[in-house]
């Protein structure tokens, strides 16, 4: 995969995060205000310094009107994106490339979603008309189509393998019960989530991701005019993304236990950041975790374990805060929620706090102790065998 | 069968919703319902047939196309599956 990249070349200065929940009283324009306040008031910046704006969002809006509205941006930039549930990661992507070029001096990233206002559960999307012969399968049934496969592939054990979702699912609670911007704040025993409803395969409600409103938003700045703004910017590393063949309901050489668009994207990235060996040189992971088996594959797809090997590592607490590599500090899509075209943003947001040093110290990761730097962002939109991948890597330091 | 799933959200006039990757003797694949089968008894390498089914029927208008059930025995004797 041929990419340039644009290690060092822009930063992040300011950041801005709404809690992620149900919030019944406000639509997606105030959680768009909410964000870029929080946004432009950590980067010590008005919203009239910055130059041009890329909204995400799946559905909660069309075109540049829905971000230029609510802020008031008359007559300036602003695209709308849409790239599944990676939304949020490509108007990240795009604003980096936009100052990286030299057109803007300023740009902002923000991505919405206001989900629970559909009267339905779960992500509601008008798709174009088909024929009606595909197969009806709801979002935690494609993703469960994983875990058969891993199972048989590897020699795990079903119900061995239902202990690791489990486990996937505790860490992530745990981890968002110490973020008060966090969808589910709290706390569940392995036994409640192991005998939670099944909704589809092995999978329980609590090995889905929480279905939520919420905005995230990014200020990004060429590195060189970065300590204007702040003293501890986070550079952007890598960007890379990877959209795949879409031919895995087709292709019987996809086999369900891999996204080889992650493999792909991930490679790509590293390159880009000059890392080698991520589960060493990484402090940090926030991954798409939109359910239990999708965290599971991506710790062997971001070369965080080798193949067949995830399950044991998710055991052992590799992944704990207090592991090797803490993976979704900030409790994931699994608990701080998921509203699709904030998700994206909303990991770098972990990754702001995290490595500049102000993440409460109940979620701190173990990691930052050991002089690591680099955070991972990864961000899948589609199911198996048919999706995009977006991943990135951000630092505290600019390279020597 | 590839793998499988049994959805319990989906829509289906036979619910649950029991799908299978379905891989064909001689190359290609088809993601489908599996139909008059045990749900709690589909296993990876399960041989399947396919069989023309109604999907979904709205304001009175049947759609049918196919989905997959288990290889009837017969056919499995008689190596013909």
């Amino acid at each position: 995969m041929a990419s340039n990249g644009i290690r060092d070349r822009v930063a992040i200065v300011g950041m801005g995060c709404t809690p992620f929940g149900e919030h019944w009283d406000k639509g997606a324009d105030h959680l768009l205000v909410d964000a870029a306040n929080e946004a432009i008031g950590s980067a010590g910046v008005k919203i009239d310094d910055i130059d041009a704006f890329w909204l995400g969002t799946m559905g909660s809006g069309i075109s540049g009107l829905t971000l230029s509205r609510p802020l008031k941006l008359d007559y300036r930039p602003v695209s709308r994106l849409e790239n599944m549930c990676a939304t949020g990661s490509e108007a990240f992507r795009n604003a980096c490339y936009a100052v990286a070029s030299g057109a803007y001096d300023t740009a902002m990233a923000i991505g919405v979603e206001k989900l629970k206002d559909s009267g339905f559960s779960g992500l509601v999307t008008a798709r174009p008309v088909d024929d009606g012969t595909a197969a009806s399968l709801t979002a935690p049934a494609l993703f469960s189509l994983l875990s058969p496969a891993y199972a048989h592939k590897y020699g795990v054990d079903q119900a061995e393998l239902k202990d690791v979702f489990t486990r996937i699912a505790w860490k992530n609670h745990h981890n968002g019960a110490r973020n008060p911007r966090a969808q589910f704040r709290k706390e569940v025993p392995k036994e409640d989530i192991a005998c939670s409803p099944i909704v589809a395969g092995p999978l329980g409600i609590f090995d889905c991701s929480g279905v939520s409103d919420g905005s995230a938003a990014a200020v990004i700045v060429r590195a060189e005019d970065a300590h204007r703004y702040c003293d501890n910017p986070l550079y952007v590393k890598a960007l890379s993304f990877a959209a795949g063949p879409a031919a895995g309901p087709i292709d019987p050489g996809y086999d369900y236990t891999t996204f080889e668009e992650v493999v792909r994207s991930a490679a790509d990235a590293y390159r880009q950041a000059g890392i080698t060996d991520p589960r060493a040189e990484l402090a940090m992971a926030e991954v798409h975790d939109c359910f239990t088996p999708t965290e599971l594959v991506l710790m062997e797809d971001l070369g965080f374990a080798e193949r067949g090997s995830a399950w044991k590592e998710v055991l052992a607490g590799t992944f704990d805060l207090d592991g090797e590599l803490a993976v979704n500090p900030d409790g994931g899509l699994k608990s701080f929620g998921h509203p699709i075209g904030a998700s994206g943003l909303r990991m770098l947001f972990e990754c702001w706090l995290q490595l500049r040093g102000e993440a409460p110290a109940e979620r701190r990761v173990a990691s930052l102790d050991r002089g690591r730097t680099l955070g991972l962002t990864h961000n899948l939109g589609g199911s198996p065998g048919e999706c995009v991948s977006f991943v990135s890597v951000v630092g505290s330091e600019p390279s020597a | 069968v590839a793998t499988f799933t049994v959805d319990r959200l989906a829509f289906s006039l036979s619910p649950p919703v029991v799908a299978a990757v379905v891989d064909f003797d001689g190359g290609g694949r088809f993601r489908c319902e599996l139909t008059d089968v045990d749900p709690e008894s589909v296993a990876i390498g399960d041989r399947v047939e396919m069989t023309f089914r109604r999907l979904f029927t709205a304001n009175g208008v049947h759609n049918y196309f196919w989905k997959a059930r288990p290889v009837r025995a017969k056919a499995i004797e008689e190596g013909e599956s």
